[in-house]
């Protein structure tokens, strides 16, 4: 989509128009979709993170900046609704515990005879996370920010998210070694 | 050298060192196969996650996003509405002045230009105290004025020992508070509030409009 097309569809939605919110829905609900399912690791809630984002999207698109692509603008929104569910579900501390969500199940052995796929291991892996590390995960190599954009939409200091980050691959590599 | 720590590898590769110090690693890299081993496991999930393909959406999700969205977007200020505000704002301040201009006749003071005013600020003090007593002011404002010959001392500090406030001062000070000029017609203050309630009007019909909408 260019931006220019972007552009018109927040104009539109600026001017009432709730068809062309519905069309910027479209273009970008299954990776909104995905950024909250590699954060939270069920679908249900990645279901209702979605649907909450572009609700909050659609309350302050008077403050998004039209000369700017909205996908990471989306993006940053869909995350900070993930942390709330997390802050909310736990307490802050248990953002660190591995045990805080209950991911997917791992496919039982039939299934994984089906779907014995390295994808679905490194997605369950990545559920398996603890919910912090898997925040820097998606923003670093998902959403591609920099440690700094990160500790800022964090609001942490910056040596903490390196320290995640390191954290976080340093498990995902031990837990994915076996994988072929 | 040492063996590189786990953060000179991670920052390695997200490619966030200085050119010397990526040489620098690199070389060591070079010659050194146990930290190539372990920069190889990093990379590996470097990979890992770049390959995960997006899981696929079960259904749609625009009908039930666009039923949860609010009827209005939160409010926000444009120059139409900016206008509108003004208007209604000007409208009320008007009604208040003829308003106040029926009850407090008194209040009016002659000018120099064919119209009569008065002091707002004090009409408007003196209808709040009478309507709502929890407003009543004036001993506050009796208060205010006993205490400030107290700040003499210090104001002449500042200003310079010629200046003096006294309870007259301030007396005739807040008299010189703006008066609103108000024509003796009615026409116009008539046809302000005709358009307030033309304004009202077209306001609910575009919310119903909204509404309406909504709905389908």
């Amino acid at each position: 989509m260019s931006s220019t097309d972007e552009r018109s569809l927040v104009m539109r939605v600026l001017q009432g128009d709730r068809n062309a919110f519905g069309e910027i829905v479209i273009r970008h609900q299954q990776a909104v979709f995905n950024a909250a399912y590699r954060v939270l690791g069920n679908v249900r809630d990645a279901e209702d993170a979605t649907q909450e984002a572009f609700i909050r999207a659609y309350q302050f698109i008077d403050r998004f900046d039209l000369d700017r692509p909205i996908a990471p603008w989306l993006m940053r929104i869909v995350v900070n609704v993930c942390l709330n569910r997390l802050e909310v579900q736990k307490s802050p501390s248990a953002l660190d515990d591995e045990t805080t969500l209950v991911p997917d199940p791992k496919p039982g052995p039939e299934m994984q005879t089906i779907t014995r796929d390295r994808n679905e291991t490194i997605r369950y892996e990545l559920s398996r996370l603890p919910p912090r590390y898997r925040i820097v995960i998606e923003l670093r190599h998902f959403q591609e920010l920099s440690y700094e954009e990160i500790a800022r939409q964090l609001g942490r200091p910056l040596s903490d998210v390196k320290s995640d980050i390191f954290r976080a691959r340093k498990l995902l590599s031990e837990r994915l070694k076996g994988l072929v | 050298m040492n063996h590189l720590s786990d953060s000179q590898l991670n920052e390695y590769l997200d490619g966030t060192l200085t050119a010397s110090v990526h040489h620098t690693l690199g070389a060591h890299l070079g010659s050194c196969a146990s930290c190539r081993m372990r920069l190889g496991e990093f990379q590996l999930v470097f990979d890992r996650l770049a390959d995960l393909p997006e899981a696929p959406l079960s259904h749609d999700l625009k009908p039930d996003i666009l039923k949860r969205l609010p009827l209005k977007r939160s409010p926000i200020w444009t120059p139409v509405f900016a206008v509108q505000f003004g208007v209604v704002l000007g409208v009320l301040v008007w009604f208040s002045s003829e308003a106040a201009r029926i009850f407090k006749p008194q209040m009016i003071t002659p000018t120099l230009n064919g119209f009569e005013g008065f002091h707002l600020p004090q009409i408007a003090l003196s209808q709040m105290t009478s309507l709502f007593p929890v407003f009543n002011m004036q001993p506050l404002t009796i208060n205010f004025l006993l205490t400030v010959p107290k700040f003499q001392f210090l104001l002449a500090t500042m200003v310079g020992p010629d200046f003096h406030i006294t309870v007259p001062y301030f007396q005739y000070w807040l008299n010189q508070l703006p008066a609103l000029q108000v024509p003796l017609s009615n026409t116009p203050s008539f046809l302000i509030i005709g358009s307030a309630l033309l304004l009202w009007l077209i306001g609910n019909a575009v919310l119903l409009r909204d509404h309406s909408e909504a709905k389908k």
